[in-house]
């Protein structure tokens, strides 16, 4: 049995500049003939620079980083939703990717079609999510507008649905990307409280912030990454001053 | 070589492993196309429909046409063909507008294309009822050869699939070719005896309209539906064959660039 849910090995991560991919037939072609009919290479930038590190299972995991430090990428590297330029990573247990809340939401959907083809994004059955509509519904405090239109709610509405299908859906690898601080004050505490629900059961938890005190109050261990590179891993409350002292 | 052949056999498992969801978000494009409109999924069998009406106006008033039961012989060509170009302009687009999809699930993105195909096939599928109605009005004799229309519908399906996921694919590196992709169906159209009977041709240009693969396709929807033949056995095996290499193709293809989609949509 694996001690580790996720283990990175020498990951580094690469990509194209996008400003050099020719967006249409004409300025590929214009470019391939000044360029003397040669295909011209493209420039990349690193978004990670050969990152190791593990997270064992059972334990919250914080990752903190100014904008652009490359926390996304890690995410998505981790997600398996991009591939790697190098390295390797090693995953055991279900990951949900909850990246972005929301993400594949449509307006013109009810609350309760949104909620069946989100849930089957992320990977449950369709029976799974009939069993969790009261659930999600109810947490989110929506069960009377369950069969209205997306697009006549609110945006504090449409947050708690999110946030409430994400939190509802039962992963062994939970992964919060800067969702923290979701609603107004009761709905946060009701998130506070199933995050401390997933932890007293076991799961694992990695943590996107810009908290520290978030940071220091809920992980058992904290990572601190800029330009690609781990600056610091370890003590949640070391990496909360360091990421305090580096953006100040 | 393994690994290409594992690849292969992922590109028959995804439509059945995702039947589901690929079933649920299929009918949510439709519900999504006819949502708040006061005639709903009618729109399905009214805009073939209409579209028929103009067809019927020009060929029977203004060229004289005079086929027998001309207006079910334009019918059968037409819907399989709106099927066919339907799926083709949306796959088209269907990676580079879902970037929440491709850029944020692990779900293959695949599913994306199989999806316009899908949402497109149910609205065939809807149209059906209008067609057997026109077939009855003509009194154009149907029979047995109907049990070959779901293989016929099966090869159509991977054939669609298959040139869907080189056109999506594409779209993704040129944005151009949303455009070229509707001209070259417009060409297509017009090279294919659907609105005119192959025998109305020069014989050159009847063997020249018959290269074309969805030319046996069509053909073949129409000897179910207006000859009351079957369609030539050797023709529909060869048609199959065609339809299982291009989507290998085309899944092959797609899958190579995958990888790069969310750094680009």
């Amino acid at each position: 049995m694996n001690i580790y849910a996720v283990e990175v090995l020498n990951l580094t991560k690469r990509f194209k500049v996008v400003e050099y991919n020719p967006t249409s037939l004409k300025t590929k072609f214009v470019s391939f003939i000044k360029s003397g009919f040669k295909r011209k290479k493209r420039p990349t930038i690193t978004v990670l620079d050969d990152i190791s590190f593990s997270i064992k299972k059972s334990t919250t995991f914080g990752i903190m980083g100014k904008n652009g430090a490359g926390k996304s990428t890690l995410l998505k590297l981790i997600c398996g939703i991009i591939t790697p330029t190098s390295g390797t990573i090693i995953r055991d247990g279900k990951i949900v990717p909850l990246l972005e809340l929301g993400a594949g939401f449509h307006p013109e959907l009810t609350a309760k079609e949104n909620i069946l083809i989100n849930g089957l994004m992320l990977g449950l059955s369709k029976k799974e999510i009939e069993s969790k509509y009261d659930e999600i519904l109810d947490f989110a405090e929506l069960s009377h507008v369950a069969n209205e239109p997306l697009r006549t709610f609110s945006s504090g509405m449409y947050i708690r649905l999110a946030f409430s299908v994400a939190i509802n859906i039962n992963p062994d690898i939970v992964i919060l990307d800067e969702i923290m601080g979701v609603g107004d004050q009761s709905f946060q505490k009701k998130s506070s409280k199933k995050i401390l629900e997933f932890q007293q059961k076991g799961k694992t938890l990695i943590i996107v912030s810009h908290d520290p005190a978030l940071v220091e109050r809920i992980c058992d261990q904290a990572m601190l990454i800029d330009k690609g590179k781990i600056v610091e891993i370890g003590n949640p409350s070391s990496v909360a001053k360091a990421y305090a002292a580096m953006s100040s | 070589m393994t690994q290409k052949l594992s690849s292969i056999k992922e590109g028959f498992k995804i439509p059945i492993q995702y039947r589901h969801l690929i079933w649920i978000l299929a009918l949510k494009e439709l519900k999504i196309r006819y949502r708040g409109s006061a005639f709903g999924f009618f729109w399905s069998i009214l805009n073939p429909l209409l579209l028929l009406l103009i067809y019927v106006f020009v060929f029977t008033v203004i060229f004289k046409a005079s086929a027998k039961a001309y207006p079910v012989y334009l019918f059968v060509g037409l819907l399989p063909w709106n099927w066919f170009a339907g799926s083709i302009n949306e796959a088209t687009m269907s990676i580079v507008s879902s970037g929440a999809f491709v850029n944020k699930s692990t779900l293959p993105s695949e599913l994306l294309v199989i999806v316009k195909v899908v949402s497109n096939f149910i609205n065939y599928a809807l149209s059906l009822p209008v067609l057997l109605l026109f077939i009855f009005i003509f009194g154009v004799s149907i029979g047995l050869p109907l049990i070959v229309f779901p293989v016929i519908v099966i090869i159509q399906f991977f054939i669609t699939c298959g040139i869907g996921f080189f056109v999506a694919t594409w779209e993704v590196y040129y944005r151009d070719m949303q455009h070229i992709v509707m001209n070259l169906l417009q060409f297509l159209f017009f090279g294919m005896p659907i609105m005119y009977f192959e025998q109305q041709l020069p014989l050159k240009a009847q063997k020249l309209i018959f290269l074309n693969p969805l030319a046996y396709l069509i053909k073949s929807y129409q000897s179910i539906f207006y000859y009351n033949w079957f369609p030539k056995p050797f023709y529909l095996a060869l048609l199959a064959l065609v339809a299982v290499v291009v989507y290998i193709l085309g899944f092959l293809y797609f899958r190579a660039h995958k990888e790069e989609f969310p750094e680009l949509v």
